[in-house]
């Protein structure tokens, strides 16, 4: 009796957490799905009609793709994204196992610069950033949105973290056995470390999805916009095109859980749990 | 000769990183440091002018910026522990097996595909004090509809409130990332010596999600530190300035008044009070060797 | 050797050698034509209309090419600061927001046009609003490129709901002309006094449950300066001082303090107007159906339109014991300082704003109210503008000659209209007009100091 009872109970809570976390994407889904005139009319009472469309229209996917452009802008921001992460995880956890396992002079200098970094938002280096890319000749190119994107100190430091974790003994033992530094790092603490990289692939990813200053800056071609750029245009001077904003932002919001779906089984543990036994 | 092998190979591992962060973050940070020690003339048609500190003096004289100040621990005092904690908790709530875990899996992860500024218009939509749904709830439960984003009392937590829906989804991934490396056979043992579920949490788990843990507070606090985009978007620093935190008050005075020295001397004080958390937080739990 | 310089070689070498060197030059000649870069809006039809103009003008200057760098409403500010502090010499013009011409001069975005455009020209071309404006301490900054105005939006099924009588206005089906528009505009205006007495009429629980459905009255930019300019000003008291850099005795003095507290008791005595709606929000509630009374710009109209609301448009209220004031002022177009290419780029600024050709087709393509006196006078007799709506058109022409105010022209603009919102924000929530003002005007002064 109590089993079922405290079953049914965790199972309520999940999907009153569930729920929670799921409300606002489902209300700009189904307002998305609207004319544009009937998206605030069920919201102030707010009802459970807000939630459920009755008049279904994909109008706006259909401005938003086909008139504007947005799936140029999802391809875009899919390559960046993508390109930075290959970029991102080599340098990063490069630098992430240096910062671990390798003993030398200046290290602690060294890492603390580099957690210094992040520290500083990007709107206050925004402009000497943009000189310096100007001055490199890539404003307005691929280049300008990936390059700055890929070493990232918080990158960094999550893999420090992660590699710090694996025993010491681990290392000695392969380094009496005469193996070079980077074959450790390839055949011991990357295998170990699958849930790490997805989540740091996951962090550049999202960073690069997400960032929309730059972007804004650095490029001026519409071939070149990203995601968010696109979706700032929907609000415009005189009148937010709620419904196109709200598609835009659904399938800027679905992407990358659908990319996040299949990487969950990195993290589920396996039968040989951390695997270093 | 192992010595300096070794630290050669690092310096190789590192060469990439530190030349990327140097070009594209240090060298812009400099200038971000040399630009609050300047201000614009405007006799002379916005030359810039090096004035030492008297952007720093002007600055400490203005009670709006004490009050950012103010504004920002308060903030941050609250939010940090708060998602964290929130974060472990859905992490272990995730790291659960039984039937349908999956399922909700996935709707934990939602969040993190909204990006932060919908996340901001739906939510403040949400708990319009007009006729919003967080109100009609709370009228189910016969509490008076309250005023949320407008007023000067609760403004500050609503935005905790709608940073955390985000935060804690987020953070979640790395803590659960962390859990996988905690080997079941250790908990099982513990679980067959008698330990109960609390004792195992905080005497065995605990302990070895010790970096991660590490990572995601410095990084959180990091994060929430700099945070703006929901004052911006949803109260613009009010009511009365109870939401205006000292990276929003640098954003608008960089880019809504164009007055860039001033808004460098903000953040190098905000870099200050940052760093002061992190190494807190880095000797906290250097005590306990991580 | 002298074989091949012989003049029957030499001949027709040299004729070829010549031709190839006329060929190549009138190539490169026209590789050599200036490429201009115009940094503006994205928003709506606003990059096709600008398009046409380009268009005619490229025709006529075959040597001049304008590409156009495009961002939305808001992030064109943000862009224009970082590309101007980082010095970016790739920009030629600059679409400027009226009320930031003195802000951009003093901290060195624009280039002075007094070498291109005479005092006379300027003084003749364009509204005595439009181009002061566009003026800071004798510089002529910026051309205008429009100008806007303010209409009272009037739900008539609503009206007729409450059994409440309409001001006199221009309604759907119904002809007229400019000197009928002028003399509602006179004589029928109605005061904000009147507004609220409707409005707590107006204002209904339809549907009994203790929440207001249908709003009296609402401003289409709530807390802005734009529109609310309007208040103190119809009391008589500008916002800061004629020199621009004082805002106490002025945003604080009694005139703006009255106005305040009536704008506070729209939303917290007489509740007609409902709290936490943004300048974005605005509008829909009213092409929604659930505000009777808003005012708003000119570019409502399309909007209202294809909502199918039933509406009027009447001359915007004024302060019983003050006079009609309108808020203007629209798009303004510079040349960058550091542009490399600056009688170019005020060439196509001239084409735009002040020649015939330029103008007339920016208006006919994006519609909004033009700043020029020939194109107003033009609307004034024209008979496309007698019937609902485009009748609408002369009332904006109306009020720009008679009761419209530009903002403050003051380099501090930026500050001023920030710190205004959030004031009024405050008035809005309840914070005590006096209090809240003082305290605004201290602080503005503070960001005005630096200017003296």
């Amino acid at each position: 009796m109590k089993t079922w009872l405290t079953a049914t109970l965790i199972h309520i809570l999940y999907c009153a957490i569930g729920f929670l976390f799921l409300l606002p994407l489902w209300w700009a889904l189904a307002s998305s799905l609207r004319p544009l005139n009937d998206i605030f009319r069920d919201t102030s009472p707010f009802t459970w009609r807000a939630l459920v469309p009755d008049k279904l229209t994909f109008d706006a996917y259909r401005s938003i793709l086909f008139e504007k452009g947005f799936g140029r802008a999802v391809f875009n921001s899919l390559f960046v994204a993508f390109a930075t992460v290959l970029g991102g995880l080599a340098v990063n956890s490069l630098a992430g196992f240096a910062f671990a396992i390798l003993r030398f002079p200046g290290r602690n200098a060294l890492f603390g610069v580099t957690v210094l970094t992040f520290l500083v938002p990007f709107e206050a280096i925004s402009i000497p950033l943009y000189a310096v890319v100007r001055s490199l000749g890539w404003l307005d190119t691929y280049l300008a949105l990936i390059v700055p994107g890929v070493a990232n100190g918080i990158v960094i430091f999550l893999f420090r973290q992660f590699f710090a974790q694996v025993p010491r003994e681990l290392v000695d033992a392969a380094r009496i056995d005469g193996a070079s530094w980077l074959t450790i790092f390839f055949r011991i603490y990357l295998p170990l470390s699958k849930p790490v990289i997805v989540s740091a692939a996951l962090l550049i990813f999202l960073f690069q999805w997400e960032s929309f200053l730059w972007p804004l800056i650095a490029t001026r071609s519409e071939g070149l916009k990203v995601i968010q750029v696109a979706l700032a245009g929907f609000e415009q001077r005189y009148q937010t095109l709620w419904n196109e904003l709200f598609a835009a932002a659904s399938l800027a919001a679905l992407i990358p859980l659908l990319i996040l779906l299949p990487l969950q089984r990195f993290y589920v543990q396996g039968v040989t749990a951390g695997g270093f036994k | 000769m192992k010595r300096r092998s070794e630290a050669l190979v690092a310096y190789w591992m590192l060469a990439p990183a530190l030349l990327a962060l140097g070009i594209f973050r240090i060298y812009p940070i400099a200038v971000t440091c040399w630009g609050s020690l300047c201000t614009e003339s405007f006799a002379h048609a916005g030359k810039l002018l090096f004035v030492g500190l008297a952007n720093y003096l002007d600055l400490f004289k203005d009670p709006i910026f004490w009050k950012s100040v103010w504004v920002t621990i308060k903030l941050n005092i609250v939010i940090n522990p708060l998602q964290v904690c929130l974060a472990l908790l859905l992490a272990v709530m995730a790291n659960q097996r039984f039937r349908g875990i999956g399922f909700y899996r996935l709707l934990f992860f939602v969040p993190i595909g909204v990006s932060l500024p919908i996340a901001c218009i739906v939510w403040r939509i949400m708990l319009d004090p007009n006729n919003g749904l967080i109100d009609s709830i709370l009228a189910l439960g016969r509490i008076p509809a309250q005023p949320f984003l407008i007023n000067q009392d609760q403004a500050l937590w609503c935005i905790v409130a709608i940073a955390t829906w985000k935060g804690a989804s987020f953070w979640m991934i790395f803590l659960w990332a962390g859990l996988q490396d905690v080997p079941r056979e250790v908990q099982e043992a513990a679980q067959i010596d008698g330990a109960s579920q609390t004792q195992r949490f905080f005497r065995i788990t605990l302990p070895l999600i010790k970096r991660p843990l590490l990572f995601v507070l410095v990084t959180d606090t990091a994060v929430n530190f700099l945070l703006f985009v929901p004052m911006f978007l949803l109260t613009r620093g009010g009511p009365a300035y109870s939401t205006n935190v000292l990276m929003y008050e640098a954003y608008k005075s960089g880019f809504t008044y164009g007055e860039m020295g001033r808004a460098l001397t903000i953040v190098m004080v905000l870099l200050a009070l940052v760093m002061i958390a992190v190494v807190a937080q880095f000797s906290l739990f250097q005590r306990e060797k991580v | 050797m002298k074989i091949l310089f012989s003049p029957f070689r030499l001949l027709p070498v040299s004729l070829c050698l010549s031709t190839a060197a006329l060929f190549l030059s009138t190539v490169l000649a026209a590789r050599a034509a200036t490429t201009l870069h115009w940094l503006t809006l994205s928003d709506g039809a606003w990059p096709a209309s600008v398009k046409k103009v380009i268009a005619a003008f490229e025709a006529e200057n075959p040597d001049i090419k304008v590409e156009l760098d495009l961002y939305p409403f808001r992030q064109l500010f943000e862009t224009i600061e970082v590309r101007m502090k980082a010095e970016d010499s790739d920009v030629d013009l600059i679409s400027v927001d009226v009320p930031l011409v003195a802000s951009y001069t003093v901290r060195g975005y624009l280039a002075p046009l007094n070498e291109y455009f005479t005092n006379e020209e300027i003084e003749k071309t364009w509204v005595k609003p439009s181009w002061q404006a566009g003026m800071y301490k004798e510089n002529f900054m910026a051309a205008p490129q429009n100008s806007s105005s303010q209409f009272f939006y009037i739900n008539r099924k609503l009206f007729q709901q409450a059994n409440v009588t309409p001001p006199k206005a221009l309604d759907p089906g119904k002809e007229t002309n400019y000197d009928q528009i002028a003399s509602i505009a006179k004589d029928d205006r109605w005061t904000w006094e009147q507004v609220v007495d409707a409005a707590k009429k107006l204002t209904k629980d339809t549907k009994g449950d203790g929440k207001i459905d249908v709003w009296g009255f609402e401003f289409d930019q709530v807390s802005r300066l734009y529109q609310l300019q309007c208040l103190g000003e119809s009391l008589g008291r500008s916002l800061v001082s004629p020199d621009g850099l004082k805002a106490e005795g002025y945003l604080n003095s009694d005139q703006w303090i009255k106005a305040a507290q009536w704008y506070a008791d729209l939303f917290n005595k007489w509740k007609v107007s409902p709290k936490n709606v943004s300048p974005a929000e605005s509008p829909d509630l009213f092409a929604s159906g659930k505000v009777a009374m808003f005012v708003g710009g000119e570019w409502n109209v399309p909007r209202f339109q294809e909502a199918g609301v039933d509406f009027a448009i009447a001359p915007f209220p004024y302060f019983k014991e003050g006079r009609p004031v309108t808020g203007t002022g629209s798009w303004h177009v510079g040349v960058a300082k550091g542009s490399s290419h600056k009688a170019e780029a005020a060439k196509f600024a001239k084409f735009l704003t002040e020649q015939e050709e330029g103008s007339k087709i920016w208006f006919e393509a994006q519609g909004q109210l033009p700043a020029t006196q020939e194109l107003l006078t033009a609307i004034e007799n024209s008979e496309k503008y007698r019937s609902f709506p485009k009748d609408a058109y002369l009332l904006g022409v109306y009020e720009a000659r008679n009761s419209a105010v530009f903002r403050p022209v003051t380099p501090g603009y930026l500050q001023l209209e920030d710190i205004f919102f959030s004031t009024f924000e405050d008035i809005r929530n309840g914070v005590d007009p006096k209090q809240a003002l003082d305290g605004a005007a201290e602080r503005v002064d503070r960001f005005l100091a630096q200017f003296k």
